[in-house]
């Protein structure tokens, strides 16, 4: 993540938050429910997430990733961009499922600025590296005013 | 507009909050799940840097919301529709950090079923809010989730 702090006078909008690119494997999924608190080492039961024949069976292409680490991925964008930025709210619609393995680009750009209560509101986005969006989202941010 | 069917479901359950059981935040289990997702922002993976903040020690990522969503249980409205089930979208809100050894209680409410059809045909949705809490009963986050049959 990047150091420095964020000030609400240096953002306007139109500006776009670092992207993050990745691709989300197989392994990266499993470790993400294995850290959910009741989490056990039993082996999961098949899912479109885990196992690619049964994604098949689904309908789907092959194992994807699950919505909610969709929604990681975009908070880790807002929260990586720099310290004194407070994460508030993120609304999204998961508008396609998002293959494993395949690189996607997450990021943001500010639509909105409020300079008397330090807040901005974001659009935000998970895509793939060329075509339509897969997730599609709104957020809101607080960061530290120098007047403060 | 059509008429949409009639979803055959556990109305009982449309309204009614449900409480989860708690949950006590385990730091490795926080940890765990920062690495999951690459975290690098100290203030969820290194107390220090977490403290200089102003923080009591290092906190989960906000989106670790959802691990207690889907840990702590929620009735099944037993939805009668269609063979697969999609997370179509969601809304959290956060207000408070969470912390390691913190006791995480939720309730969990049914919003409403609804179809909509389309041109790929009806689906039918389900809209889920959650309510989270610490153990000093302050409300820290809420969640709005919805999810699709088709």
């Amino acid at each position: 993540m990047t150091s420095n702090t964020l000030y609400i006078e240096d953002v306007d909008i139109g500006d776009e938050v670092p992207e993050l690119v990745t691709s989300v494997s197989m392994d990266q999924v499993t470790a993400f429910f294995a850290s959910y608190p009741r989490s056990n080492n039993s082996p999961a039961t098949p899912s479109r997430f885990n196992s690619d024949e049964q994604a098949k069976q689904e309908g789907l292409d092959g194992p994807i990733i699950p919505g909610v680490m969709s929604m990681a991925l975009v908070t880790k964008v807002l929260t990586d961009w720099g310290t004194g930025a407070k994460f508030k709210l993120l609304d999204a619609i998961f508008r396609q499922v998002i293959p494993q393995g395949e690189p996607i680009r997450a990021y943001a750009v500010i639509t909105d600025k409020d300079e008397d209560n330090n807040t901005i509101e974001l659009d935000v986005y998970i895509e793939p590296l060329e075509g339509q969006p897969y997730v599609r989202g709104r957020a809101s941010m607080e960061l530290t005013s120098r007047g403060n | 507009m059509g008429i949409e069917p009639t979803i055959d479901y556990d109305r009982s359950v449309l309204g009614i909050e449900v409480p989860g059981e708690p949950i006590t935040i385990d730091r490795e289990k926080v940890l765990a799940y920062a690495g999951a997702i690459g975290e690098t922002n100290p203030l969820f993976i290194d107390d220090e840097a977490a403290m200089q903040a102003g923080y009591k020690s290092l906190m989960a990522p906000p989106s670790y919301i959802n691990a207690l969503i889907l840990s702590s249980g929620r009735p099944d409205p037993k939805v009668n529709f269609g063979t697969l089930s999609f997370h179509s979208g969601q809304a959290i809100e956060t207000y408070l950090p969470i912390y390691p050894e913190d006791v995480i209680s939720t309730t969990s409410s049914l919003e409403e079923v609804y179809a909509k059809t389309g041109r790929s045909g009806t689906m039918v949705f389900i809209v889920w809010k959650t309510q989270l809490f610490n153990q000093d009963g302050n409300l820290i986050a809420t969640a709005r989730e919805s999810f699709v049959r088709r």
